[in-house]
């Protein structure tokens, strides 16, 4: 039981980041630095438990709220860049904080930030995951996510619908930085411990390669790469490098068959026309 | 006085090989569109190939063209596999895609090379000068003299080529707009793969420079320098040759000055801080040139 939890743990917590870079990816926008947030999460939930003495709850929601404003202070910021060059700020926002935090004493350098309280478990990871999944189930029935993927898809279209491209990335961003620091943070009460290796830009590209593999169209797509990618190395057995190796082969290989991923919208429609018992009509086909 | 003198020559040479990452940027990018990210890791095969060579006893005077060659069929072999798809096949639809798999293919390779010869930093394999040499009161620190020679050389190579030569100019026009270029008897094909080629060789020469400046060497060293040198390329202005190389040299001497002035420890805290408030204010980059649509 505690080997299958300490497993799962981690990749219901994962999961909750990579939702979070799905709601980014939604509004057109890709972050290759997303563990800085899930760091900055976590320090910040770690630090308001440590020295503030809160119960975990608040430090949490301090963790979520401060890593969504730094979110949204970034993207306001490198709005005026556009798709991989906006990428690669997102990287280099990465290298900055982490070198930031590795750098500063007073959030424990290299080592790390020690004696956060324990409180995550195997119930409290599925009720974040659960409350992530809620969140953007909602967010992508809503106006908000409806204007994210109108301008995602053309901005010029979206500014002629009056909608703020501008404001909707940035809300956009926060969320995803949100989601993410919330995993950050309950990370860091996991293990009692949250060090700059947590957000390093390896953990960011396996960000990236989750949901890219899983798929960008749907929030499943999200949760079937982090659970697939995660889940399968642990039964085969497969370790450390030639897992990364074998990630950037399988990465490559899905964005040259299927650039939208392996999950998109229709394959739900052909599993729920399975249901339905009628043939479903492909949008694509019928042009 | 003579100390910071010094101190900003180590940076121009430091800055001249990032200078080259990017300018391998600018060309990939310049005749692809993709902004091909595998093109970090062309920074790590030359010194790692070296490594390999030189252990197996080869002389050094013949060990580095062959790394270099080997960085050259490297970057080859990424376009032709994991890039060529997109230009020509069903990958085309979405921007992110190709990104996205060059990051894969990045990630693939280092992690293949760091399996296969041990993840951990080695020493550069050849022993340079290592005395410094005194010119008035001056004592500068052979290696860097060494880089920014190589540095120059390559620069006028390349702008020999780029301006003066018929591959040169078909690559300028693929560049311009690949139809039209194809219509004039131009191979488009062929000049990509070649404008690749020549993107990996300038990798692998800023990669042997990185490893002979800092002495050390590793599978993990291309994302490192490569996010730098991508960094240049976008502050240059993305498709602006010249504005690579300034901005190149000057991010060297300004990282060079914070490391000795203001903190080692927090010098890439500093640089990137330093490189996203110019991406900020001047998010068309400080040398934008007049061409194509293709910039931030």
């Amino acid at each position: 039981m505690d080997i299958i939890a300490s497993i799962l743990v981690p990749t219901l917590i994962d999961a909750i980041a990579v939702l979070g870079l799905y709601v980014i990816a939604a509004s057109g926008r890709l972050s290759a630095g997303h563990a800085a947030f899930f760091g900055i999460g976590g320090y910040a939930s770690g630090l308001v438990s440590v020295h503030l003495g809160l119960p975990v709850p608040v430090s949490l929601i301090a963790g979520v709220a401060f890593s969504a404003i730094c979110g949204a202070l970034f993207a306001l910021l490198a709005d005026r860049l556009t798709h991989w060059f906006f990428a690669v700020a997102t990287l280099a926002l990465a290298a900055m904080v982490l070198g930031l935090v590795s750098g500063l004493d007073a959030l424990g350098g290299a080592t790390g930030l020690y004696h956060i309280p324990l409180w995550t478990g195997m119930t409290q990871a599925v009720a974040g995951l659960a409350a992530a999944i809620a969140l953007v189930v909602w967010l992508d029935a809503s106006m908000l996510g409806r204007a994210m993927r109108a301008v995602r898809d053309s901005e010029l279209a979206a500014r002629s619908l009056a909608i703020d491209p501008t404001r909707v990335r940035v809300i956009a961003f926060a969320i995803g930085a949100g989601l993410a620091g919330l995993a950050g943070g309950l990370w860091a009460h996991s293990v009692g411990i949250i060090k700059p290796s947590d957000m390093s830009l390896e953990h960011s590209l396996l960000y990236l390669v989750y949901l890219s593999i899983g798929g960008v169209d749907l929030w499943a797509g999200a949760l079937f790469g982090t659970f697939l990618l995660s889940l399968l190395p642990e039964i085969v057995r497969f370790s450390g490098q030639y897992r990364l190796a074998a990630f950037g082969a399988l990465l490559t290989l899905v964005m040259i068959v299927r650039p939208a991923g392996l999950v998109t919208g229709r394959e739900i429609d052909r599993i729920k026309s399975l249901f339905r018992g009628k043939r479903m009509v492909d949008p694509s086909e019928t042009g | 006085m003579e100390f910071a003198v010094q101190q900003i020559i180590s940076g121009l040479a430091l800055g001249g090989s990032y200078a080259l990452v990017a300018l391998g940027f600018v060309l990939t990018f310049g005749v692809l569109n993709i902004l091909n990210i595998a093109h970090v890791q062309t920074i790590m095969i030359a010194p790692m190939a070296l490594a390999l060579l030189t252990a197996a006893g080869i002389p050094a005077i013949v060990a580095v063209p062959l790394g270099l060659l080997a960085t050259v069929l490297f970057g080859a072999l990424v376009f032709l596999i994991g890039l060529k798809p997109f230009v020509t096949g069903r990958g085309r639809a979405t921007y992110l895609a190709p990104f996205i798999a060059s990051f894969g293919i990045s990630l693939l390779v280092e992690n293949l090379v760091a399996t296969l010869l041990g993840s951990d930093p080695r020493s550069f394999p050849i022993t340079l000068p290592n005395d410094l040499w005194h010119i008035g009161d001056f004592e500068i620190v052979p290696t860097d003299m060494i880089a920014l020679g190589v540095v120059a050389l390559t620069l006028v190579i390349l702008a020999m080529v780029v301006n003066r030569t018929n591959f040169g100019r078909a690559m300028r026009a693929v560049a311009e707009n690949p139809d039209v270029a194809a219509a004039q008897g131009i191979s488009v094909a062929q000049t990509v793969l070649i404008t690749v080629m020549s993107a990996s060789l300038l990798g692998g020469i800023s990669g042997l420079l990185f490893a002979a400046e800092s002495f050390s060497e590793a599978p993990f060293m291309g994302l490192d320098y490569g996010l730098k040198g991508l960094v240049v390329m976008i502050l240059g202005g993305v498709t602006s040759p010249i504005g690579a190389v300034v901005t190149g040299l000057g991010l060297g001497v300004v990282e060079s000055l914070t490391e000795t002035y203001v903190s080692s420890v927090f010098r890439d805290v500093i640089t990137f801080a330093l490189l996203f408030a110019a991406l900020i204010l001047r998010p068309q980059g400080m040398f934008a040139g007049s061409s194509r649509e293709a910039r931030p």
